[in-house]
């Protein structure tokens, strides 16, 4: 909500500038606005109880008065016959031109009052303006009806049109046409780009009649210009509709000119107008149309839930109850909406050693630090509403909490990643290192990994770090606090009810938390489910917690990212502009990763490396090499079409996208002919023995052993590729990264575009291919790691069910790419002569 | 088997029939809803609003605001287009993205007749690198308006050996053989002109362009046709030009002129007035008071001309853009001449283009300065154009100066070419041709008196 204020302030803000400039820059405008020949029209039509009265008035510029003048020989003199000879025609006229329907019914207008005026525009040349008053009644029954107003008079003659709807005695429900009045009776023109004059020629609404009688004596007796009255709304507690003084009856006003308005107005009163207007003409005030008000109780965010700190009555212990009730029930609605970090609590309790009792005081210090939040913010809001905006902290309180969220995943990854915690075993096998803890321990010795059980030294320091972890995810997942929850608090206060106004609070806050206890909770038993079906599944259990520990990393920054972009900060660098795309391309990123994690080939290659080496991290390799063949390419063929501004024939462009297709058939008969697998097979390596592992085994301890932190990393990382390239064979690393190169290959110049359409400085382009490439990278790693864990599972049972999706895959891998063979060269003309490329 | 031939037959006639727009029809089909162009402009200024920042959407609402001029004439909207480009422009980076908002710049100026603004922005456009096929047709635009007919054909030809690379053939063929069309009618060769407008209304109708870019184009065709002396087919063009934009006031005026060449003056007179009740141009309303004189109604062509002369009060105070229909109107008609010569001098500072050449030959003529006349007309027919106007002038220049075979020539060739080229000058080139016959052979007779003698 505070968003959507900042938006609308900037756009006002934005609005009075472009006026300001315009007043300072523009030409003085002698002439009459919108142009020499224009005829600007302007309709007030007020819906009463009984009758529909439209005040029409009709603004010639010089030359259209001009026309009209020597056409009808009209001579300007107050009471020449002429004059209103030539009104009669023109009344007649222009009523045939408007008409106006009641629920389908055509009224019938009768004419009640009639003026016409004359000012002077460009040079001392007259205008001319004309007025009328027209009248149409109807009998409708109490309840809603439609009303529908056109006006065909002078079409296509270039002007201001405009139409203003208005109800009197009745609600206007819906109208097409706005209740407010731009020009003030076609007595101001002021337009600018965004606000340019309206061309509104017709208007429907829909209105509801009542059986009161709602000042409608009064409003029948006095002229019928100009009168509004505010009909009240039905009893709605938070609106307090504000009377509305009733206006007296004016007459439109002369358009102020440079020179002294010369003019003369020739008047036909008629029986209701009588000792009403002011009928010199000169210098008459204008009639301003109040705006009306109606409270809008839809802005208020989660109304329900502000709605209870307003209930009527005396607070009985009954509804003290029921609104507690209440209350929660909306938080615990609250909290599942997305954006209340159960994802990082879910997460974090996969990734740590969690407990039901961790799970539990997780929620605890949730619910704690949101209500604190909210009276924080809240007096803040009341008290230093002078210095600290409370719209700018948001912000703020976001970041923080993203910040620490993805330090905190971070953190636990790497502890994961190193094999710190958890129950695990220093068996033969999986060598590790402690190396990342290890940096904490200033003066303890490096740990040998040959088989040492470190478990004991470790675990004091671990159950404290999470006790310490556990509280500040509790804080900084609560911190933020929902807008909902700060008006119940604002309203408490300022309706005096302010014990009842943190029992709410508190109420709601609990209702989160146990949501959030409950995700907690189910995570907690899941893993132990998982941990006793799943044996020797130490493998699942140990990259499980380092997947959720990266989610949170991901949301962490996702959190940070999207808070910065909402605080408007002046930096240019860090502008709302280059902030908002940067998380749309990385997500972007993200999300095409992920698609393509499902291509035929892909899941093929998944699933024989995963059956043969039963590894998750090796299809992780696969995921990642994808990725890296597929950013080289956008990274390359991108940077030379915003640095250097190659522009990419339409011909090559679908080229390029004809060699995808191309490549996937060929993919899939591959698959489908089995030659695939056959391929596959041959060219991956068998599962290695323990003796080989054994040897890396050592070939590791030797290294740990030199001593050097740096080479340490360093050689770690080596030995990792080794080991992965090792096991996967150098066919199953090469064929992703080609692919991964091809795929590229057609995306590219798409990408390209998309970042540059929304990122000016090439450097900064360029930088965000990359970052796209690595959200392609992480997606695709991803995926195929989500994809993997299922076919460890079934493992040899289901291997006939991993056949049949194999089979399916290589079906929809020809079928699409014959599809999209047709379209690249058919469609969009590759093979014919009209070529049409649109990057997509 | 005949009778299914017959049947076939018909159908085919029907078809063919229903094809060709009635006039009935044309009438009711006035457009009293809210246009296109006015949808765009709300639904672009909303989004403009939500993304204060975005400067294709302040592009997109600029050109909004100058098709809205186009269609309506009304400046104002011009003052609105360059307010919304500007904002643009500041707001694009420096390089090829920066062409769309140029062009559109480029456009407004060319409506403004602010040609070598115009110029500078569209080659401004060309220089970032687009390869923008309407960045090189606007600059010959500007080139072809302001006189320079050589570089303008060069720039249409580079954009047409350009769109053959990198564009289709229809983008080429919409945008690039209306203005061929134009130059070729320049120099002279009106079935090429002819042609090549087919193929760009062609090529438009498969493209989804505003319905007023397609009456225009329809309009041009009509004025080719017209200017050739074929009335059925300027009809016919004029008629579609109505079709696809009711509110075309060209169009309208088109079919005015030739109802009036087909002596239906009642018609012409009622189309005229429907062609002035949407913009009041003063070249329509001048020829309105001719259709009135021709009808005998000398009041009401009085009234018409009034109104002109009133535009052109306004003209001065407003930078009206019809500085050539004023002075051609105020040498027709013989009034304020002075103020013709200068407005005819102001405009060729502007551009120097044959048509302003030609204005300002016969405000000359009017004025009594043949000589000079005489060679403003020479640099009018530079290019040998077949328009009965141009030859028209350049006979009665010619006849006042006394060269009577020339004169001759010229008004020969211009009733060849149209013989209802004006609904009040054709007569006037008959009777100075009868007198140029006259007088020759007179000249004859006492010539022939003298040898005999």
């Amino acid at each position: 909500m505070h968003k959507h204020k900042d938006r609308g302030h900037h756009r006002r803000v934005r609005t009075i500038l472009l006026l300001f400039v315009l007043m300072l820059s523009g030409a003085p405008s002698f002439a009459h606005p919108m142009g020499n020949f224009s005829i600007n029209h302007y309709s007030r039509v007020t819906i009463k109880q009984d009758s529909v009265e439209v005040l029409y008035l009709i603004d010639m510029a010089e030359i259209p008065t001009f026309q009209e003048t020597r056409q009808f020989d009209i001579s300007r003199a107050v009471g020449d016959p002429r004059d209103s000879r030539y009104l009669d025609k023109q009344e007649q006229l222009l009523k045939e031109g408007l008409s106006l329907l009641s629920d389908g019914q055509p009224v019938r207008l009768d004419t009640q009052s009639r003026q016409m005026t004359f000012a002077d525009g460009a040079g001392g040349l007259p205008t001319m303006k004309l007025a009328f008053v027209f009248r149409g009644n109807f009998a409708l029954a109490t309840g809603s009806h439609k009303l529908s107003y056109s006006d065909d008079n002078f079409p296509g003659r270039s002007g201001w049109k405009e139409i203003v709807v208005l109800g009197d005695g009745v609600v206007i429900v819906d109208s097409s046409a706005p209740n407010t009045d731009r020009s003030h009776e076609l007595t101001d023109y002021s337009s600018d780009a965004l606000s340019s004059p309206p061309q509104q020629v017709s208007a429907l609404a829909d209105f509801k009649t009542s059986l009161r009688e709602a000042e409608s004596d009064a409003s029948t007796q006095t002229s019928s210009l100009g009168m509004v009255s505010q009909g009240r709304d039905s009893a709605h507690p938070a609106s307090t509709s504000t009377p509305r003084q009733k206006q007296r009856p004016m007459l439109y006003a002369v358009r102020p000119t440079t020179d002294s308005p010369a003019a003369n107005s020739v008047a036909t009163p008629s029986s209701h107008l009588a000792g009403d207007q002011s009928a010199s003409g000169v210098g008459v005030t204008s009639s301003v149309i109040p705006v009306s008000a109606s409270a809008h109780a839809q802005n208020t965010p989660r109304s329900r839930f502000t709605e209870l700190i307003s209930t009527q009555g005396k607070l009985s212990l009954w509804l003290l109850l029921s609104a507690a009730f209440i209350a929660a029930g909306l938080g615990a609605l609250h909290a599942l909406e997305p954006g209340h970090g159960k994802t990082i609590v879910a997460a974090y309790l996969v990734g740590s050693r969690g407990t039901a009792k961790h799970a539990v005081l997780l929620g605890i210090v949730v619910t704690a630090a949101h209500t604190a939040g909210v009276f924080l913010l809240g007096a803040v809001t009341l008290y230093a509403s002078r210095y600290i905006v409370p719209e700018q902290l948001y912000p703020w309180l976001g970041v923080i909490s993203g910040l620490s969220v993805a330090g905190l995943g971070i953190f636990i990854f790497l502890k994961r990643w190193t094999g710190e915690t958890g129950e695990h075993s220093h068996a033969a096998g999986e060598g590790h290192s402690h190396w990342f803890l290890s940096m904490f321990k200033q003066a303890a010795p490096v740990e040998a990994a040959n088989g040492d059980d470190n478990g004991g030294g470790a675990a004091p320091t671990e159950r404290a770090l999470s006790l310490r972890e556990l509280c500040m995810l509790g804080i900084t997942g609560g911190i933020v606090p929902c807008p909902a929850a700060l008006v119940v608090l604002l309203s408490a206060f300022s309706l005096h009810r302010i014990g009842f106004g943190l029992f709410l609070i508190t109420a709601f806050s609990f209702g989160l938390a146990a949501v959030l206890v409950m995700v907690g909770l189910g995570m907690v038993y899941t893993k132990r489910f998982m941990s006793t079906r799943v044996n020797g599944g130490s493998r699942v259990l140990r990259y499980l917690p380092l997947l959720s520990s990266a989610f949170m990393v991901v949301l962490g920054v996702g959190i940070t990212v999207s808070a910065v972009g909402s605080m408007h900060l002046g930096s240019h660098l860090l502008s709302r502009n280059k902030i908002v795309p940067f998380a749309t391309v990385v997500l972007l990123g993200l999300f095409l990763g992920m698609r393509h994690s499902t291509d035929a080939d892909h899941v093929v290659a998944v699933s024989t490396i995963v059956s043969r080496q039963g590894s998750v991290r090796s299809s992780a390799t696969i995921g990642l090499l994808w990725g890296l063949g597929h950013t080289l390419t956008i990274f390359f063929v991108g940077s030379a079409i915003i640095i250097f501004g190659v522009v990419i024939p339409p011909r090559l462009g679908l080229s390029m996208e004809f060699c995808v297709a191309l490549m996937l058939i060929l993919l899939g008969v591959l698959n489908l002919t089995g030659m695939m697998s056959w391929v596959t097979d041959r060219l991956t390596p068998a599962k290695r023995g323990v003796a080989a592992s054994s040897q890396l085994r050592d070939y590791s301890c030797h290294i740990e052993l030199t001593g050097r932190k740096k080479a340490k990393v360093f050689a770690r990382v080596q030995l990792l590729i080794n080991k992965t390239i090792g096991r996967m064979g150098l066919y199953q690393t090469i064929r992703p990264l080609v692919v991964g190169l091809v795929h590229g290959l057609a995306g590219s110049a798409a990408v390209a575009l998309l970042v540059l359409s929304t990122i000016k400085s090439p450097l900064w382009s360029t930088a965000y291919l990359l970052v796209f490439g690595f959200g392609t990278m992480a997606g695709m790693m991803l995926m195929t790691a989500a994809i993997s864990v299922p076919v460890i599972y079934a493992g040899n049972k289901f291997f006939k069910m991993t056949q049949h999706l194999t089979f399916l895959s290589g079906l929809a891998s020809v079928a699409f790419g014959m599809f999209l063979v047709y379209q690249i060269g058919f469609v969009h003309g590759l093979f014919t002569a009209h070529v049409n490329w649109i990057p997509q | 088997m005949a009778k299914w031939l017959l049947v076939v037959q018909i159908l085919c006639a029907a078809s063919a029939w229903s094809q060709i727009p009635a006039l009935g029809s044309v009438e009711e089909k006035r457009l009293g809803a809210i246009s296109e162009t006015d949808q765009q402009i709300r639904t672009l200024q909303d989004r403009v609003k939500q993304a204060p920042g975005d400067f294709a959407e302040y592009d997109s609402l600029g050109f909004a605001f100058f098709q809205k001029a186009r269609e309506t004439g009304d400046i104002a909207y011009y003052d609105l287009a360059e307010q919304t480009l500007n904002k643009a422009l500041a707001l694009t980076p420096q390089d090829f993205r920066a062409a769309d908002p140029l062009l559109h710049m480029a456009l407004v100026y060319m409506g403004e007749h602010r040609f070598s603004n115009a110029l500078a922005y569209a080659q401004k456009a060309i220089g970032t690198g687009s390869g923008n096929l309407s960045a090189f047709a606007i600059e010959g635009d500007a080139l072809t308006d302001m006189g320079d007919y050589e570089e303008g054909a060069a720039a249409y030809n580079t954009a047409q050996s350009l769109g053959r690379a990198t564009s289709s053939p229809l983008a080429v063929s919409y945008t690039i053989d209306s203005r061929m069309a134009y130059l070729r009618f320049l120099h002279g060769d009106c079935a090429e002109a002819i042609r090549l407008m087919k193929s760009a209304i062609a090529a438009a109708l498969q493209a989804n362009i505003p319905r007023e870019n397609l009456a225009w184009l329809y309009f041009e065709l009509g004025e080719r046709y017209f200017q050739n002396g074929d009335l059925g087919n300027a009809d016919l063009s004029y008629r579609s030009g109505i079709v696809a934009d009711p509110n075309h006031y060209r169009s309208i005026a088109g079919l005015a002129k030739v109802r009036a060449a087909q002596g239906k003056l009642e018609e012409s007179i009622q189309l005229y007035q429907r062609s002035i009740s949407i913009i009041p141009f003063p070249a329509y309303v001048a020829e309105l008071g001719d259709v009135y004189t021709k009808a005998g109604r000398t009041q009401e062509a009085e009234q018409q001309y009034d109104l002109v002369e009133y535009i052109g009060h306004l003209g001065k105070l407003n930078q009206v853009l019809a500085n050539r229909e004023l002075a051609l109107f105020y040498a027709d008609r013989g009034i304020k001449l002075p103020e013709a010569l200068e407005l005819a001098r102001n405009e060729l500072e502007v551009r120097q283009d044959i048509y302003t050449w030609d204005t300002l030959a016969w405000v000359l003529y009017r004025n009594g300065k043949c000589q000079e006349a005489a060679g403003a007309i020479e640099k009018a027919l530079a290019l040998h154009t077949n328009d009965s106007l141009l030859l028209f002038h350049a006979g009665m220049i010619y006849h006042s100066l006394g060269k009577d075979s020339a004169a001759r020539d010229f008004l020969s060739r211009a009733l060849k070419t149209n013989p209802c080229f004006h609904i009040l000058q054709a007569q006037v080139a008959n009777r100075t041709l009868e007198e140029i016959a006259q007088s020759h052979n007179r000249d004859l007779r006492s010539d022939n008196a003298q040898t005999q003698r």
